[in-house]
């Protein structure tokens, strides 16, 4: 999916394994099912790879999230597994305290930590065998060939991201919990955005104070974008900029604890008109929103309230997505999606408009979708 | 070291630059990509030739006869970009590859004919559909903008002051705001805030603590202590241009024997800078870093895990001249800008950092920062 706000230099935050709230039983109720899904498709093994821009599947099986490049884990179905970090012998330890796997060592010295595992996991094996491959669309050429030179002949590597996308999509309670706290961040970095623009900030400062309270509350990852012109387009930082605009229309995303919330937010009397059709037409998509309902039909109902004016640029038609391990999931809420809302998903619902008799205005909700009905995880009017 | 003058940005010279080797190779255009990782140890090869940093994947074709052509992603950014970028053209769109076939189909141009540089900083699902589009016909010149952009500007050079000055003013936050009590990520959150409100528009900042560090990490959820050593590698950009200081920092009182440690520190800085000219090569550059570390006992120290490199180059533009190693004979440059650390574990102290950014002159390897790193103490 299209990446909708800049990536950090590195991921700052309180990276951790907060085993309080993701405890080993989590990680093996998880790892049961990943076993599962090995068996049911004759993996000897699986091995996941992420990085430090997408690691939703890492993230899961092992809790280790990379800030700056990547890492791997060779999981076999009957074995120790193992993790290779893309970082230095010396930062080894620090760094393997986020994972509940203990056997880790760099990835730096790939003939080292790789060839000599993989040697004796194949010597256990009888034959050819087959390993699912998770991440493979995220790895560099030097990356894919180093694994390709040391596997070739000896086994069968599967694509299992599509096969996986289920198990990740489903969100666990413990997930579903650590996405409230994402949220209560995302409403406290709103909160101290509008205090400091109703204040007489500027768009660029207030959009600060927001990012600055956040990651005061331990997020893992914050994202702000931000507008200067009424809400016409939105930027990220770059430098220094002015202007206050009215409304201050920004964008916030706070991961916490690996899971991510995000929110539109307008501050101030502009547009007020805008603000209101665009109000409506949220309304009427969560009240849509329902298990087994197509995202086309919510695009349908979002393209119904445009009434003739122009869709935001930064939403287009694409009025939703899934959230979660990832900051945008599919499916994307498109009118040509054949997907529908799955019981147990979280998803954003997301409405835009831009029209020059009217103004500009972005708003969003995000929604869990469960058997007994909707629950709106957060709004913010 | 490319003159940049107010008639003419470096990307356009660096385009231009470009646009005489396809003359030289009889090809009609480059095709360079990047990925929106934005790493600071890796150049962003459609910022280097736009001057624009995308948000997404992005794309620069620079054409024969010099005409070029932007391509960013997300397809709502276009307005930043167009304003942004010094490209004769800017496209934008939500799939890279779909927005470069168009701009290849449309303007004839035959991957036969063509050269690209970067692909192989492109994940697995984006590199595959590339090479499929060029069907094999292009020719790879990976690391040719790398090295065209080896040497800054002096717009550039002006970039890292900045940024330079930004991380001092982070460091001064730091300084100021340390305290017993406080928990390690809400300190960096502090100085990195404080750091972006001042221009820093990204920032690849560790700053961790320990009564004995081992190295030095991304901030965590442990809470400062008195006699806590700090210490913090603050690394803002400004327009792109990193800047990075290595900075040491007790809480309270300096333990015995501290001040004299971290000299050798200082002398192993003063000695890097000295030897740092052009001609010279990096791997010298290293052993005489090292030197003040063996003069003092420590030659056993001067390897991993210990330490790590001596130093190393910057993003976005180009991370030559790399790392400063023994195992690096890069021969140094003028204009060639990156941070030199004789950042060391020794068994007294644990690991101290010292290091500022520099830049390659006939003197020396000049220092960005107005003050070098000392031994520093916040009282309490």
């Amino acid at each position: 999916m299209t990446m909708q706000t800049m990536h950090p230099a590195v991921l700052l935050g309180a990276y951790g394994w907060e085993q309080s709230r993701m405890p080993a039983d989590e990680f093996e109720l998880r790892m049961k099912a990943a076993h599962d899904l090995m068996d049911a498709n004759d993996w000897r093994a699986l091995f996941v790879y992420g990085d430090a821009v997408e690691h939703r599947a890492l993230g899961f099986l092992t809790n280790f999230i990379p800030r700056l490049r990547w890492a791997i884990a060779m999981l076999p179905r009957d074995a120790t597994p193992r993790i290779l970090l893309s970082v230095g012998q010396r930062d080894v330890p620090y760094m393997g305290a986020m994972t509940w796997i203990e056997d880790v060592h760099t990835g730096w010295t790939w003939d080292a930590s790789f060839d000599p595992w993989f040697d004796e996991f194949c010597t256990r094996e009888d034959g050819t065998v087959k390993i699912g491959l998770l991440g493979k669309d995220l790895m560099r050429r030097e990356f894919l060939t180093a694994l390709e030179n040391s596997t070739a002949g000896r086994i069968e590597f599967e694509r299992g991201d599509e096969i996986f996308a289920p198990l990740l999509s489903k969100k666990r309670p413990r997930e579903m919990a650590l996405i409230s706290d994402a949220w209560r961040i995302v409403e406290a970095a709103a909160d101290a955005m509008a205090q400091s623009w109703q204040g007489g900030s500027d768009a660029m400062h207030s959009a600060i104070e927001a990012e600055r309270r956040a990651r005061g509350l331990a997020a893992h990852d914050v994202r702000v974008l931000f507008s200067t012109d009424g809400g016409r387009t939105l930027v990220p930082f770059y430098g220094i900029t002015e202007g206050r605009g009215d409304p201050m229309v920004a964008y916030i995303a706070v991961k916490y604890l690996g899971l991510w919330a995000e929110s539109f937010v307008t501050i101030g009397d502009g547009a007020q008109q805008a603000k209101a059709r665009a109000g409506a037409a949220l309304g009427a998509m969560i009240a849509a929103a329902k298990p087994g309902v197509p995202v086309s039909e919510i695009a349908d109902i979002a393209l119904g309230h445009l009434a003739g004016s122009a869709a935001h640029p930064m939403i287009g038609a694409n009025f939703g997505h899934a959230i979660g391990l990832s900051m945008t999931e599919a499916p994307e809420f498109t009118i040509d999606n054949s997907a529908s809302l799955q019981s147990g998903n979280c998803y954003t619902l997301r409405f835009g408009i831009s029209d020059e008799a009217v103004g500009c205005a972005l708003v969003s909700a995000m929604v869990h979708i469960t058997a007994d009905g909707t629950q709106i995880i957060g709004r913010i009017a | 070291m490319i003159q940049a003058t107010d008639k003419m940005e470096t990307s356009a010279l660096r385009r231009q630059v470009a646009a005489q080797r396809l003359q030289e190779e009889g090809l009609d255009a480059l095709l360079a990509v990047a990925s929106g990782f934005h790493s600071f140890l890796e150049p962003n090869l459609a910022f280097v030739l736009s001057d624009f940093k995308a948000i997404g994947d992005a794309a620069v074709i620079v054409r024969r006869d010099g005409s070029s052509t932007l391509i960013v992603t997300p397809g709502w950014d276009i307005e930043r970009a167009a304003g942004g970028s010094t490209t004769d053209q800017t496209l934008a769109g939500d799939d890279l590859i779909d927005c470069i076939a168009d701009c290849l189909s449309r303007d004839g141009i035959n991957p036969s004919s063509m050269a690209t540089d970067g692909i192989g900083l492109l994940g697995h699902a984006m590199s595959a559909r590339l090479e499929d589009l060029l069907a094999g016909k292009a020719k790879p010149l990976d690391n040719l903008i790398r090295s065209l952009a080896r040497c800054r500007s002096e717009t550039e050079i002006a970039r890292a002051e900045k940024a330079t000055w930004i991380a001092e003013r982070g460091y001064e936050r730091l300084l100021e705001i340390a305290r017993p009590g406080m928990r390690e990520f809400e300190l960096a959150a502090d100085i990195y805030c404080h750091m972006k409100e001042i221009g820093g528009d990204d920032n690849f900042l560790l700053m961790s603590a320990s009564q004995h560090n081992l190295g030095v990490r991304a901030a965590g959820e442990r809470m400062l202590e008195k006699g806590d050593i700090i210490l913090a590698e603050i690394t803002p950009s400004f327009e792109g241009q990193f800047a990075q200081l290595c900075r040491t920092v007790v809480i309270g009182e300096k333990p015995d024997g501290y001040d004299e440690t971290y000299a050798i520190l200082q002398r192993a800085m003063q000695a890097g800078q000295a030897a740092a000219v052009p001609g010279v090569r990096m791997s010298e550059v290293a052993e005489i870093i090292n030197g003040p570390f063996r003069d003092a006992g420590y030659g056993d120290y001067c390897r991993p895990p210990y330490m790590r490199v001596r130093g190393h180059g910057l993003g976005l533009t180009s991370n030559l001249p790399g790392d400063v190693a023994v195992t690096n004979d890069i021969e140094l440059e003028e204009g060639m800008v990156f941070v030199m650390h004789p950042n060391q574990y020794l068994p007294e102290t644990g690991y101290l950092m010292c290091g500022e950014p520099v830049v390659i002159t006939p003197d020396g390897a000049r220092a960005l920062s107005s003050s070098r790193a000392e031994p520093d103490a916040v009282p309490i």
